[in-house]
């Protein structure tokens, strides 16, 4: 499915963050939401048609202008690491996140840059939205390992376990309380993960 | 207890080993089928007391085989999967396993299981 510019429009007004519409050959600003706007009137931007090329893309560590000219090019989502600078001098780093907008539109081909302040209010909660999400990708990875590797293992170990002290009681006494308590104890760490198990399961099938 | 004819559908080896070995210790006759389609060839003429189903199969799950079996399902069965979810248990009753086990699980808690359904 293709993204219409129109749409584009109105999803930008609808981001909570900075955010314009760039023509990638003029470096015109097509269209921005208020953010961006509030952006422009504290001075850390100039809006003018060449404010994107001269004040931006400076602003774009050297090491990533390949990357950069790559997203830029193919107009594939990115995000890069900029510095915007203030009349006075005055900096601040942003989080520059774009995408290529697709489908044909009147003012040529463009891009939308998203601005996040580093530091600011919105980079906390994306940053903390981030590492939940690589929490919940690692608690389910360890959840697959306990469900299909160590649980089925130790169901094994513990029917082997079993077996063997059931065998070994017919042989000698002695051995046959060892068993017993060797069977014990597999079975004792068999509840435990099948109680961690319990606790920490979603909808879903082995 | 008397002795039951149980088939056992599982695809880990030494989960299949051991737990053929106990239920054999305790007089039973066992039957293995490592996946779905063995399983479904199988079950209509080993005319077993009990199915001991693993619900993650390499060629599908203890739901479909269950669905599959139609008339020819064992009177009891037992679903195990390393899942204990309400929903899991809830499908598996519903798709007419008797007992849902979770697993890992005691070799106890197996016999317990074939006691019961014994009784019934």
């Amino acid at each position: 499915m293709t993204t219409r510019a129109e749409d584009y429009c109105r999803l930008l007004q609808e981001i909570g963050f900075p955010a314009a519409r760039i023509n990638t050959e003029s470096g015109a600003v097509i269209e921005s939401n208020e953010s961006f706007r509030n952006l422009l009137a504290g001075g850390l931007t100039q809006n003018d048609a060449n404010w994107f090329i001269e004040s931006v893309l400076p602003g774009i560590v050297s090491t990533e202008r390949d990357r950069w000219d790559a997203a830029f090019a193919n107009g594939e989502p990115a995000q890069f690491r900029v510095q915007l600078q203030s009349p006075g001098g005055q900096t601040s780093d942003f989080v520059m996140r774009t995408s290529g907008v697709t489908g044909s539109t009147q003012s040529g081909k463009s891009i939308i840059c998203v601005f996040i302040e580093i530091a600011g209010p919105g980079f906390e909660r994306i940053r903390h939205e981030q590492l939940s999400e690589g929490e919940d990708s690692e608690r389910r990875r360890i959840r697959n390992e306990l469900h299909k590797g160590i649980s089925q293992q130790l169901l094994g170990a513990a029917f082997g376990c079993k077996v063997l002290a059931i065998r070994i009681g017919r042989l000698d006494d002695e051995l046959a309380r060892e068993a017993a308590v060797l069977a014990e104890m597999v079975n004792a760490t068999v509840t435990q993960l099948q109680a961690m198990v319990r606790s920490d399961c979603t909808p879903s099938s082995d | 207890m008397r002795a039951l004819r149980l088939f056992l559908v599982e695809n880990h080896q030494d989960t299949i080993r051991y737990m053929k070995l106990y239920l054999e210790q305790l007089g039973h006759q066992i039957s293995v089928a490592e996946d779905m389609a063995t399983a479904l060839r199988e079950i209509p003429n080993s005319q077993c007391d009990i199915l001991i189903c693993d619900i993650g199969l390499p060629d599908g799950d203890g739901w479909q085989l269950m669905e599959k079996l139609g008339e020819n399902r064992p009177p009891i069965a037992i679903a195990m999967s390393g899942y204990g979810t309400g929903n899991d248990q809830r499908k598996s009753l519903a798709s007419g396993y008797n007992y849902h086990l979770v697993k890992p699980f005691t070799p106890d808690a197996l016999l317990a299981v074939l006691r019961d359904a014994e009784k019934s």
